[in-house]
């Protein structure tokens, strides 16, 4: 163990690594901060330059822009409202109020801090834990999952906004329009219209832009989206973190960080979900006088420390057993393989050295993320001082290109345009959107894994109480609800003292 | 200090864009570099490098002799960048190929290879591109087998024919079989598995209906008289882990797939779906369903096709492109590392498999899946 | 013009669920292996019935337990967006012929909705449109129309 620990430090640490990494964070970051764009495209785009790249400098650059992106995303989400990437969709409930208060390198340089604390935690768990945690992961069935998924959409309840009754129908449109296309289940076509281009179903990257950016646009346009950015001219010198606010909320970092490598290390789940599930906790433990919702900082902190959280964990299930557990992780375990890697059972034991290498490789990243991020963001934060007109103008087209550039294909560019329109109506009638991203990530979780569980069932229901991972879920499930309503009116209550006590 | 590495990172940017720009120039040049690197991979993937040329090597003399007297690569000039596009999503083992194969192109010819992946509708999405592309040489696309079996039958939209398409060649087949987890289930072979079917429902590891995997285990269960249901995935990898979990019975899956967890013991493969025996796994001859009594034959096929209407002697021209570069020294490296095993078959044989399949399809179809 | 939010997103949420009820049977087959009751179309119609459910529940809170937010819709305002929703309809249209000259257009015509007499504006997003598009197809190797 010793000898490939120092083989995989004399791999690692090389100039030609150090420079391919801090590249992978710069394209990574670019790529996750503009709309439309995310870290698979970048890496699909550099796989063939890859090639002729050594193993270790290839894999770290190319692991460096999907942590890179990750945090990338968040910087579109507080400064213009539109999640970068589909994990950063949760960043902007708080985000973006915090920007709007004149506070956006705050919330940046909190992205920033949060992600790269879950990222390090994140690495350090896949750096010394991946064995055991993929052996929990190997035990997850279908029935897990589905409890799972209904944990998550569970979350549906805590970002309603003033009516749950208006989030569950966000909710169901959501988990409607993620039925769309073949179903994964029965093979069979839903709501294709005949139309080849739907058979792939709809993006959900694409319904994002349209419901946050170009919803957006079209309100900017006629003056009934409040203009924020262009007032925020100058810069505001108290405008950035404190000291005292990482430690108020370190507790929360690390909690979310947690969670984002639990729930990355099981396939199929990823960033999206463990952000919105660590948000939902941080918001159960709100402590009185922090508002989630309308800027409070951990409600930064907490999805940004969960989505960098689960990145490096997404490469558990794909380094240990073969699976990639999101769309990005498939391109990974393309470069991998490429770069004759065998991922599986025994790719620790016939390439030591280079995973070894590519893993401490994982933590280094983290820290030159946080420094180049720390630059990065000092032009990023500019953005707010572009002319508000101009702005716009150049997030619509930037939009529609990054739409076409999800999957080439024309169809992604109308789901946006079209959400847009419903969005901006919706928005007239008090419509929540988040829980449209919630219904599209667990949705076919949920259905296709309950389906599942009850053919190993044989059509029994008792299937999810008798086996306890799944129980503790449903559990776990139902208390939170019950706390988080509970914790709500406690909240709500304790806030209003607070006041009175400030007056 | 960090502002200087803000600077480096810029310069790398810069450079990266450069490359990029330049692509088709650069890229064949930059190739011949990996020195000793490629030589230590060489090495150390060695045993599987023997183990490629003896099982390819029936098959690699056949297109061999097939190919000579034919047209040579040079016959072909391309007057654009190669489109090749993938109806499979980045990173996959089609896709790794595809990459590989565009590599060859790319050095052969000195124009760029572009991989568009156009995923989606069991292919018809990038079969439809390549209709509305013109037809050339150049403009190819990697089809898999059930884009004409399998998909039309479950999915009335899509009615791809045969005949609007060239077949180049095929690049890679490989054998479907069945794995069982003995130290989960305590089914160690095709017997014990019957056993288990008495008293049990078989719950089996499968794609969605309409799948390939899907098909072989609903045919094989479905002449075996054994009651069994699927639990769906969207990979094989998944399958493999379900089985592996406990969480189902058995899968299918392709030998590459497999190899791990057998090696390891965890999984053990009862039959393959093919007309050979299996003999790639170390101390194993897997027995064919055939030889259990059952007929279900078939192999996943991925293969190179272009426009119906494009010159034949271009095609034949890339054929043997792929050919000589299969030859070279960088190919062997890359497929090693990919654990790729290429059969490079022409494209007759192609459509002579495909139109084997499309009939096995058709039967599996009406017999088991319209009610 | 005042319209009341809750009474207007129950009907709406109502009638996209009747909607949707009466789509299923022709989008959605019949699935070809056993399903334990929770066939392909289940999870449609059950979002079908929640947004009836809802939309009865918003209806109800709107008309019986006087629960409402009355809204203000400025006609003026709302023209200008439906304008501007017939200009991504528009481009909509158009992107399949060219990416460069619809995206051009649809920037140039955002910024004239924005009433912009900047020329210098006009040309900035021109000019994005130009390294967007260079930057796609011939750096990144997306396919453009």
């Amino acid at each position: 163990m010793g000898q490939v620990i120092a083989a995989a430090l004399a791999n690692l640490f090389t100039v030609q690594n150090l420079i391919f990494t801090n590249i992978g964070i710069f394209i990574g970051i670019i790529f996750g901060a503009i709309p439309g764009m995310n870290g698979n495209l970048a890496i699909t785009v550099l796989l063939p330059f890859t090639f002729q790249m050594d193993t270790v400098p290839a894999l770290l650059m190319l692991t460096a822009i999907f942590f890179g992106s990750n945090f990338g995303g968040s910087i579109s989400a507080i400064l213009i409202n539109t999640p970068g990437t589909n994990a950063a969709a949760a960043t902007l409930i708080d985000g973006y109020p915090m920007c709007k208060k004149g506070q956006p390198q705050r919330a940046l340089d909190m992205a920033l801090v949060a992600s790269a604390t879950g990222g390090l935690i994140s690495a350090f768990c896949l750096l010394f834990f991946a064995p055991q945690i993929s052996k929990i992961a190997i035990t997850f069935g279908s029935p897990e999952y589905f409890a799972l998924a209904i944990f998550g959409l569970s979350v549906i309840a805590s970002v309603s906004g003033k009516s749950l009754v208006k989030g569950l129908i966000s909710g169901g449109l959501g988990i409607l329009l993620a039925t769309a296309g073949i179903d994964s289940v029965s093979g069979l076509t839903r709501f294709t219209f005949g139309n080849l281009r739907l058979y792939n179903g709809i993006k959900m990257l694409a319904v994002l832009l349209g419901v946050y950016a170009i919803a957006q646009m079209i309100g900017r346009l006629n003056r009934t989206e409040e203009v924020v950015v262009s007032e925020l001219k100058e810069i505001d010198k108290e405008d950035h973190i404190t000291i005292k606010d990482v430690k108020k909320t370190m507790p929360t970092m690390l909690k979310s960080s947690f969670i984002g490598a639990f729930i990355g290390a099981i396939p199929g789940t990823g960033g999206a979900i463990a952000s919105f599930l660590a948000y939902n906790e941080a918001k159960r433990c709100a402590k009185p006088g922090e508002e989630f919702g309308k800027g409070e900082i951990k409600g930064v902190a907490a999805p940004e420390s969960a989505n960098n959280g689960a990145t490096a964990a997404t490469l558990i299930p794909l380094l240990t057993l073969g699976i990639p557990g999101d769309v990005v992780a498939a391109t990974l375990l393309g470069a991998f393989t490429m770069h004759g890697l065998v991922v599986g059972p025994k790719l620790f034991s016939s390439s030591g050295p280079v995973v070894y290498a590519v893993l401490i490789g994982c933590v280094i990243s983290q820290l030159l993320m946080f420094f180049q991020g720390k630059y990065l963001l000092k032009v990023f934060v500019r953005i707010t001082h572009i002319p508000q007109d101009l702005l716009t103008a150049i997030l619509v087209v930037v939009c529609c290109a990054g739409a076409f550039a999800i999957g080439s294909s024309e169809m992604d560019v109308y789901v946006m345009l079209f959400f847009g329109g419903v969005a901006y109506l919706m928005q007239k009638v008090d419509f929540p959107p988040v829980p449209i991203v919630l219904g599209m990530v667990l949705g076919p979780t949920a259905e296709a894994n309950l389906r599942n569980s009850l053919v190993m069932s044989g059509g029994s229901w008792s299937i999810f109480v008798r086996r306890p991972v799944c129980l503790a879920f449903i559990i776990l499930t139902f208390v939170l609800i019950v706390l988080l309503k509970k914790g709500d009116t406690k909240q709500r209550k304790a806030t209003d003292r607070f006041m009175k006590e400030e007056e | 200090m960090k502002r200087k590495m803000l600077a480096l990172a810029m310069a790398g940017w810069m450079v990266f864009s450069l490359t990029a720009c330049g692509n088709g120039q650069t890229a064949p040049a930059t190739t011949a570099a990996p020195g000793e690197t490629a030589t230590e991979k060489a090495a150390d993937n060695k045993d599987t490098g023997e183990q490629e040329t003896q099982t390819g090597e029936k098959e690699e003399s056949d297109t061999k002799e097939a190919a000579s007297g034919a047209v040579s690569a040079d016959s072909f000039a391309p007057a654009k960048d190669f489109n090749i596009r993938v109806p499979f999503a980045a990173g996959g083992s089609a896709d790794t190929i595809a990459r590989i194969i565009g590599q060859g192109l790319q050095k052969t010819y000195g124009k760029s290879a572009v991989i568009n992946n156009l995923t989606g509708a069991n292919g018809a999405i990038a079969a439809t591109d390549l209709n509305g592309a013109k037809a050339d040489a150049t403009e190819l696309m990697v089809g898999g087998i059930a884009m004409f079996t399998l998909a039309p039958l479950f999915n009335k939209d899509l009615n791809l024919s045969m005949d609007d398409y060239q077949f180049v060649c095929s690049l890679v087949s490989e054998d479907q079989m069945l794995f069982v987890a003995p130290g989960n289930s305590g089914i160690e072979d095709w017997a014990g598995l019957e056993e288990y079917a008495k008293n049990n429902r078989v719950i089996y590891g499968a794609n969605a209906p309409g799948g390939a995997t899907h098909m072989l285990q609903t045919m094989l269960f479905g002449e075996a008289g054994i009651e069994a249901e699927a639990v769906t995935s969207d990979g094989s990898a998944k399958d493999l882990l379900a089985v592996a979990g406990g969480n189902v019975v058995c899968a299918a899956a392709t030998s590459s797939l497999g190899a791990q967890y057998v090696e390891e013991g965890t999984l053990v493969p009862i039959l393959v779906f093919s007309e050979e025996p299996y003999t790639g796994y170390e101390g194993i001859e897997v027995p064919t369903a055939k030889s259990l009594g059952y007929d279900v034959v078939f192999k996943t096929c991925n293969f190179l096709m272009t426009q119906k209407d494009t010159s034949p002697e271009n095609v034949a021209a890339i054929y043997q492109a792929i050919l000589d570069y299969s030859e070279t020294d960088e190919f062997r490296e890359l497929a090693a590392n990919a654990s790729y095993i290429p059969d490079l078959s022409d494209g007759e044989t192609v459509e002579k498999t495909i139109r084997d399949a499309e009939a096995m399809c058709q039967e599996a179809y009406d017999t088991y899946y319209v009610k | 013009m005042k319209y009341r939010s809750n009474l207007v997103s129950g009907i709406v949420s109502l009638i996209l669920g009747i909607v949707c009820i009466l789509v299923i049977p022709c989008q959605i087959g019949e699935d070809y292996s056993v399903t334990y009751g929770i066939t392909s179309k289940t999870v449609p119609y059950a979002v079908a019935v929640l947004w009836i459910v809802c939309g009865l529940v918003l209806m109800f809170q709107s008309l019986i337990m006087k629960k409402e937010e009355v809204k203000v819709l400025d006609v003026r305002k709302e023209v200008k967006a439906a304008g501007y929703m017939a200009v991504l309809l528009a481009y909509a249209i158009l992107f399949r012929k060219s990416f460069l000259l619809s995206t051009a257009f649809l920037g140039v015509v955002t910024l004239a909705f924005t009433g912009t007499k900047r020329k210098s504006f006009y040309a900035i997003v021109l000019v994005i449109v130009a390294v967007l598009y260079v930057l796609f197809a011939k750096v990144l190797h997306v396919q453009m129309p």
